[in-house]
């Protein structure tokens, strides 16, 4: 069965970038536009991935993480962000993300990521 | 092309340019400041270029600006512009100075300024080189401290005075000291803004 992804980004233009490069290896797309957003969705369809940005407007990613992760500790969640500060790379993977892809992205790179985080056992 | 000539997704890449560009820039200030430096989400207008000046406050505003030309396979003049108040409190951030304690600059601390902008800049252009799959490559960049009015005057004369559309990507740093707001001013010169969606693949 196709694996479900929810993109989370503000930009149309991302989430279409993300959604073109992975509907086309035949992943099930769903979008979300911001932090609150992408939990309502999350509860709503429990995809196996999720892909977040970190600045959004109403709230960020990273509070979006940790509310997921709350309500699902099996949640896999992949950030993908332009800010890139280690610190901030660091406080992502503590707050229970898979992984970290920084923006601007190579979409092979994309698919490598979704792929071993899909492969991975979620932190609990 | 004019603002009102872009379609909704072509605004929105813009944006989301404006946006990376801002991510990378605040990772290299973090760099050199050798301390996280947290971004608002930037706010990423297009506007005429007869509106410029209206961003921070109107042609009289005193701001410190630092201008380079974008070479490469696209081409326009790029801006890092700073109020007086946030300029002034981006030397104490990068002399880790208490905040309000610089009053004036002097040439040095221009030069540290003009620098730091250097690398923003840079860092912005890289992240639309690599998201549009182009080369970029900033010029030497030069600090004025003067009028609004004044150094727009200046950076559009270098476009040829035919630019049309300038992309604002306004945006507050900030570490646990201070919050600097900043803006850098994209101004495409003419054909450049259509290679760049073209290359995007949004025409």
């Amino acid at each position: 069965m196709s694996k479900t992804v929810l993109v989370v980004d503000d930009a149309a233009f991302m989430r279409m970038m993300i959604r073109d490069i992975l509907a086309k290896e035949g992943y099930v797309i769903y979008e979300a536009v911001n932090g609150r957003d992408a939990i309502e969705k999350y509860v709503e369809i429990r995809p196996d991935l999720v892909t977040m940005d970190i600045t959004m407007p109403e709230m960020s990613g990273l509070e979006a993480l940790r509310e997921i992760r709350l309500k699902d500790p099996a949640a896999r969640v992949l950030i993908v962000s332009a800010m890139g500060q280690q610190r901030m790379i660091v406080e992502a993977l503590e707050s229970g993300a898979m992984d970290f892809l920084v923006k601007p992205f190579q979409p092979t790179k994309v698919l490598e990521t979704v792929k071993k985080c899909l492969q991975s056992t979620p932190r609990h | 092309m004019r603002p009102e000539n872009l379609s909704e997704i072509q605004i929105d890449a813009l944006r989301e340019l404006g946006s990376v560009g801002a991510g990378h820039a605040a990772t290299a200030l973090s760099q050199l400041l050798d301390h996280m430096v947290d971004i608002t989400v930037p706010e990423v207008r297009l506007v005429p270029v007869s509106d410029v000046p209206m961003v921070f406050g109107g042609p009289e505003t005193l701001v410190g600006a630092v201008y380079c030309r974008m070479l490469g396979d696209i081409a326009g003049s790029m801006l890092f512009i700073a109020p007086q108040k946030a300029l002034l409190a981006l030397v104490d951030m990068l002399r880790s100075r208490e905040i309000g304690a610089t009053k004036t600059l002097n040439a040095e601390e221009e030069a540290l300024v003009t620098h730091c902008a250097s690398i923003l800049i840079s860092a912005y252009l890289a992240a639309i080189a690599r998201m549009a799959d182009i080369n970029l490559l900033p010029s030497v960049s030069a600090f004025a401290f003067d009028m609004m009015g004044a150094i727009l005057e200046v950076a559009s004369s270098e476009s040829g005075m035919k630019v049309d559309t300038a992309i604002v990507v306004l945006t507050s740093f900030s570490d646990e000291h201070a919050a600097v707001d900043a803006a850098l001013f994209y101004l495409p010169d003419p054909d450049s803004l259509e290679v760049l969606l073209g290359k995007l693949g949004i025409v």
